[in-house]
């Protein structure tokens, strides 16, 4: 037999026996490391949607993965607090937060919200974040205010389907509108839960109508 | 001469007006010969019950004290006193037999007497309302909206007879409304009315104390507690008042641990707090010239009611709405004069004295309809759907036809409903079905069959609905009428099938 062969086979057995041995060693290293970090790889293990993919397509792709439902049958109807009943809603956040770059949490306000307005509640918050640059010029779009706002103005501005590159009289007109809705609805509550809920409702509107006010900022 | 009183029951503070015999209004001293009675109720013992100002005094100790009960009528609150439970329409008549007894001595029993409510008051409130004016001992009871009532007041007030179209912005201490009015004189019509159930300068006071408390957090580094400190909603209501003149002012607070501390709070904080109260009476305004189609600059003037007008801030809102400055006169007392003009308008002519007659000639009214009425219907795609026939703001009277189809072949019974909202809303579960009967249809007719409906509203409160079989003529008519509960608010009166 050539020697060069016999080099060769050798040189593959030492090979084979390494990558062997690394298999064993793997596993070992992984069952030490501490509880926090595990939890924190399994929800960076959540696979998420195409690179480019929207912010409601990585949203369903995140529930569909975490409740074993094919992204395209996730309902964008149903609320956040349904969708995720089964779900550890801590993890879900930090696959979300991984997936589109933010800071969000999970609050009462945001559990009632359905895929598609937590998945605009989402872009509104990273527009918030972002530092006006350029110079100063006067607020003429919703887009302009979003950054002084709490987020639960930017959710019910979510919910309430304002836009930012709204102009501001076109905003503040459309919450009229929904205010007005809103005010008619305390006629139908029968309960005082449901007459506080319309009443805080309308607070909330009107703060919110305040803060689309250019001299506020 | 007849006794006709005119009542402003508002959540804070009650005024009471009557018609004197020049026929002219004037407000009625209270018991205690003051023009404003606070709103409030206490029960001393199970049977001894003081109401207005001695009840407000002894509100912030007594255990059975009641204030801004108003916000509650027609809910299913009810307080336990005594053994017994209280509601607010057994508060509200507490008061306004107090009133009546006061108003009968010496000048005999009221013939009519007129109360206001808020526009957006709901029916059961106005029900409630109706019954506490009864169980009062008022035998003869109209109600009418505050906005208009104001608007009556000050087309009598001005110098120059009014005319054209005026926006009336009612503030008061629980609710707010406001109306647009064109006015000829003491020629009143009503175009448009849009009002908050629950905003007011209660609502103003509970964020003045909200900064209080943050002032004095930020001074001694704990909360203000009653047990330490006390800062009582009549010391909001003076700081309010004292704020709506002075840009800023340092309050005394006595503090059991820490002593005598001044906090100071300045005007542009408070008009920081109570920056999305004013907001929401702003778009409440915006609505009423959205939907009534009228443009701002089409107003002739703005007329203020209620004491929490006097803030600055919103008379300033109200100059940025409507584009104009506001005129602000009597504020307190607006409501309750209109109201006893109404009673002048509203009483039986015969028993008025020639000067009243002459004067209450003077009033006309033109009303709307209050609501958007319709029917229950299917649309092409088959999904329940509600059909406005009359709509908000029409002028009374009026009737309105529409036409219908049968939805299936054979089909037996057709559900004959009338609905009821306070905007044009389509979908069936946002509005109040108020009559629902159901129409037998003879068999054997394929589908399509025409139904006409017709809804006709007439001056005297009553709504006639009727829905015609074409096929065989026969109707079905559902009466309801409005049962002076002031106006909107119907009842089944009757049903009749031809």
């Amino acid at each position: 037999m050539n020697s060069w062969a016999v080099i060769f086979l050798a040189l593959g057995a030492v090979g084979l026996m390494g990558a062997l041995a690394w298999g064993f060693y793997r596993p070992a290293q992984r069952r030490d490391s501490p509880p926090r970090r595990r939890k924190a790889a399994r929800a960076s293990q959540v696979s998420t949607a195409p690179a480019g993919s929207s912010e409601l397509t990585k949203l369903a792709w995140i529930v569909g993965k975490m409740t074993g439902v094919p992204p395209r049958k996730v309902s964008l109807a149903e609320p956040l607090a349904t969708l995720l009943a089964k779900v550890d809603h801590d993890e879900f956040m930090v696959a979300v937060n991984a997936a589109c770059r933010n800071k969000a949490k999970l609050d009462d306000a945001s559990r009632g919200m359905t895929l598609k307005q937590f998945a605009q509640f989402l872009r509104h918050l990273r527009r918030a974040a972002q530092a006006p640059k350029g110079r100063k010029r006067s607020p003429k779009i919703v887009g302009d205010l979003m950054a002084h706002w709490e987020s639960s103005l930017l959710a019910l501005a979510t919910e309430l389907g304002l836009r930012p590159e709204w102009e501001l009289e076109k905003a503040r007109a459309h919450l009229t509108k929904e205010y007005l809705r809103q005010n008619a609805r305390i006629h139908l509550a029968t309960r005082e839960a449901d007459r506080t809920a319309v009443q805080n409702r309308l607070e909330l509107i009107g703060r919110l109508r305040e803060a689309l006010s250019p001299q506020r900022v | 001469m007849a006794h006709l009183l005119g009542i402003d029951l508002g959540t804070t503070t009650t005024i009471v007006a009557r018609i004197d015999d020049a026929g002219a209004p004037e407000i009625v001293r209270d018991w205690e010969g003051e023009l404003i009675t606070p709103t409030a109720v206490c029960f001393e013992t199970a049977a001894h019950v003081v109401v207005g100002h001695e009840a407000r005094t002894m509100a912030a100790d007594a255990e059975h004290a009641f204030l801004e009960f108003k916000r509650d009528m027609g809910t299913g609150v009810s307080h336990p006193v005594f053994g017994k439970r209280v509601t607010p329409l057994d508060l509200s008549a507490l008061m306004l037999r107090k009133i009546r007894e006061h108003a009968e001595q010496g000048r005999g029993p009221v013939d009519l007497a007129v109360i206001t409510i808020p526009a957006n008051f709901t029916n059961a409130a106005r029900e409630a309302t109706l019954a506490a004016a009864h169980r009062a001992g008022f035998a003869n009871v109209h109600m009418i909206n505050e906005p208009t009532a104001a608007a009556l007041a000050y087309a009598r007030g001005q110098r120059q007879p009014l005319q054209g179209l005026y926006a009336v912005f009612d503030f008061g201490g629980g609710t707010f409304d406001v109306s647009i009015v064109r006015a000829r004189g003491l020629a009143i019509e009503v175009v448009f009315t849009e009002g908050v159930q629950r905003l007011g300068g209660k609502d103003f006071d509970a964020k003045l104390t909200d900064l209080v408390a943050a002032k004095f957090r930020a001074a001694t580094g704990e909360e203000l507690c009653p047990g330490d400190c006390e800062f009582s909603k009549a010391d909001a209501e003076l700081l309010k008042h004292r704020l709506s003149s002075r840009q800023a002012l340092r309050w005394p607070l006595r503090s059991a641990k820490h002593g005598r501390i001044h906090v100071e709070i300045t005007q542009a904080e408070f008009t920081a707090a109570i920056a999305g109260l004013v907001a929401q009476a702003e778009m409440a305004c915006e609505g009423v010239l959205l939907r009534s189609g009228l443009d701002r600059r089409e107003l002739a003037g703005v007329f203020l009611a209620g004491g929490t007008c006097r803030v600055p801030c919103v008379q300033a809102a109200v100059q940025r709405v409507f584009g104009r400055e506001p005129i602000l006169r009597d504020p307190d007392t607006a409501v309750a004069l209109g109201a006893a003009l109404y009673a002048a308008h509203k009483a039986d002519p015969a028993k008025l004295s020639p000067a009243q007659r002459r004067r209450a000639a003077e009033i006309s009214f033109q009303d709307i309809a209050p609501h958007y009425y319709g029917t229950l219907s299917v649309d092409e795609d088959g999904i329940l759907e509600n059909s406005i026939i009359i709509s908000k703001g029409e002028k009374l009277p009026v009737a309105r036809t529409r036409t219908y189809f049968t939805v299936e072949a054979d089909q037996r019974i057709l559900t004959c409903e009338v609905t009821q909202s306070a905007i044009p809303e389509n979908d069936p579960l946002m509005v109040l079905r108020i009559a629902e009967v159901e129409m037998a249809l003879p068999p054997g007719r394929p589908a399509d069959q025409a139904i006409e409906v017709t809804f006709a509203y007439d001056l005297n409160g009553i709504m006639r609905a009727e829905f015609r079989d074409l096929g065989t003529g026969q109707p079905l008519v559902i009466e309801l009428r409005d049962e002076g509960l002031g106006r909107g608010s119907l009842n089944v009166a009757k049903v009749t099938l031809g």
